[in-house]
């Protein structure tokens, strides 16, 4: 683990990006014993409104919990990835959602994953609610930060009951997707 | 970290509320605070206290004097726009000299403006928001287990100065989640309200200059009178220009006097420090991160003054720690404390980093700002 690892999930309220941020953060502190902050931003509209969250990953304590030089940054909607498409660092990676952002700054020299996640998550799961860990998973693989069965435990203990299964599933498509 | 756990700034305000003895809430939700009432919702019947929603952010401060005057401990929780609608009451709050604790997260303004997005705009709000002369209590922590004790001492401080005390958050400080380490109770201390062993006359604002009213609550059995009107010693309405100047004096006095007891700020790295920074809350984090970064980078050296209490003003404790060094105020608005800051330190250099887009003033952009002080 490098001193400072930043994570931006850029989405639209009702995605579950927030949730996923969290997880992230949690996992972090829980399986890694690193430090972690999730700082969301969100709108009054509780869905459908640009969201974002970002999340430090660190070695040491975080004193600034706002991302400053991001090396991930994640996106699943057109909206929500033109305005939060800022302070992103050169060598970053840049993941989207190809269903969700199709119009992408030319340019544009950064590493660059379209996947298509809504469509996956639809065709394979058949429910939407689940695109959070499907989101969290590709993100997971490539950043490289957490492993499957680190995501498992810390998803498994924070998930509702009766929930297990699907969410299972779609962390496995996830690392399927990447 | 065995007893770390992972909070938001405003779930360690419900949990400071609670560890104070907080038993009465009424509020009515908005972005960025909603989480507090959210728990306080949760977490009050636990310990037979009360929750209400009420209809508007009018009726959540009127409920929660009225319970303070019944005697409980009491809080709410509010943003911008129902901070605005606050004002009119908690003057009567001041006058009347009834404890409450009010927390507004700060989002971008006016009117219903940015929701909800961080900013630091509402300060002079704080400080002069209702009108009429009148003291002021507001703290604005910065850290995780800042917000938790100044939560507490936002209890401690109402029940002890029978006045309203303001806490305030900005969404940066309300809304990020973090790791923090709860401190035990035997980490802070818990100030409960206090009351005359034996009432011998209904003169209940009667008292030597400079202390807080000593009274009984409401329903005590005693036919005690208090309103929003200026008063006499008894709580009746009066315009007696003697009178009416003892009591303006002793509501400002009661703070006055105590100034050093309310205030509390922290310093970092000012032994060495050529320039010295004022930020609080969230900009106090991001002015700490980019000092850091300067040292590592081999300078300049830069110190952080960081105020917890804002009102009253840190005005001797500025003058004492900066000296005669540059100072440079950094604040998520086009210019508030800074005037208080040019006020208190009349022969320094006084640079301002003031802005206010929606968006936190990042670390980079303050060392950017102090390469050009420095380069000047």
């Amino acid at each position: 683990m490098k001193e400072r690892y930043e994570v931006r999930l850029a989405a639209v309220g009702g995605q579950g990006l927030i949730t996923a941020g969290a997880l992230l953060a949690k996992t972090a502190i829980s399986k890694k014993n690193l430090y972690a902050t999730q700082s969301p931003t969100y709108t009054s509209q509780v869905r459908g409104g640009p969201t974002k969250v970002d999340v430090i990953i660190d070695s040491k304590p975080i004193i600034y919990p706002q991302a400053v030089s991001i090396d991930l940054y994640f996106a699943t909607a057109q909206k929500s990835f033109d305005l939060y498409y800022r302070n992103i660092k050169e060598d970053a990676v840049i993941v989207v959602d190809s269903d969700l952002v199709t119009k992408l700054p030319e340019n544009d020299k950064h590493k660059i994953y379209k996947i298509p996640l809504t469509e996956a998550t639809s065709k394979e799961i058949g429910n939407m609610v689940v695109v959070s860990v499907v989101s969290l998973a590709v993100v997971s693989k490539l950043s490289g930060l957490f492993t499957k069965d680190e995501l498992k435990e810390v998803i498994l203990s924070s998930v509702p009951k009766g929930t297990e299964e699907i969410n299972m599933k779609a962390l496995d498509l996830g690392f399927k997707l990447v | 970290m065995s007893n770390v756990k992972i909070r938001a700034g405003n779930e360690l305000v419900v949990e400071g509320a609670i560890a104070a003895g907080c038993n009465f809430f009424a509020g009515y939700p908005i972005t960025p605070s909603s989480e507090i009432a959210e728990g306080m919702s949760r977490e009050l019947p636990k310990v037979d206290g009360i929750f209400i929603q009420m209809e508007d952010e009018l009726a959540s401060i009127g409920a929660v004097i009225g319970a303070s005057l019944g005697g409980k401990k009491v809080m709410t929780a509010t943003s911008g726009p129902g901070f605005s609608l606050k004002q009119e009451n908690l003057g009567v709050a001041l006058i009347a000299e009834v404890p409450i604790v009010i927390v507004n997260v700060m989002r971008g303004g006016p009117s219903t403006g940015l929701p909800t997005r961080g900013a630091q705009g509402d300060v002079m709000q704080a400080r002069w928001g209702t009108h009429g002369d009148h003291p002021v209590i507001a703290l604005a922590p910065a850290f995780p287990k800042e917000v938790f004790l100044s939560t507490i001492d936002a209890f401690n401080l109402a029940e002890k100065f029978m006045t309203p005390v303001i806490l305030l958050l900005d969404e940066l400080v309300g809304h990020s989640h973090e790791p923090v380490e709860l401190p035990g109770p035997d980490e802070y201390e818990i100030i409960n309200r206090k009351y005359p062993e034996k009432l011998e006359t209904l003169e209940i604002y009667k008292r030597k200059m400079g202390e807080p009213p000593l009274r009984p609550d409401f329903f005590m059995g005693y036919p005690i009178h208090i309103e929003s009107l200026e008063h006499n010693d008894y709580g009746y309405p009066t315009t007696n220009p003697e009178i009416v100047e003892v009591q303006q004096k002793r509501r400002l006095e009661k703070i006055e006097q105590h100034k050093d007891e309310i205030i509390r700020y922290k310093t970092y790295y000012m032994d060495d420090a050529e320039l010295v920074i004022f930020a609080f809350g969230s900009m106090a984090r991001s002015a700490l991160e980019a000092i850091e970064i300067l040292r590592k980078e081999g300078g300049p050296n830069v110190g952080l003054f960081q105020p917890i209490t804002i009102w009253p003003f840190p005005e001797e404790q500025l003058k004492k720690e900066v000296g005669d060094r540059n100072v440079l105020v950094v604040e998520l608005n086009w210019g508030q404390l800074i005037y208080e800051v040019e006020r208190v330190l009349k022969n320094n250099r006084i640079d301002g980093l003031l802005k206010m887009t929606g968006m936190p003033i990042r670390p980079d952009e303050i060392i950017e700002k102090i390469k050009e002080i420095k380069n000047a």
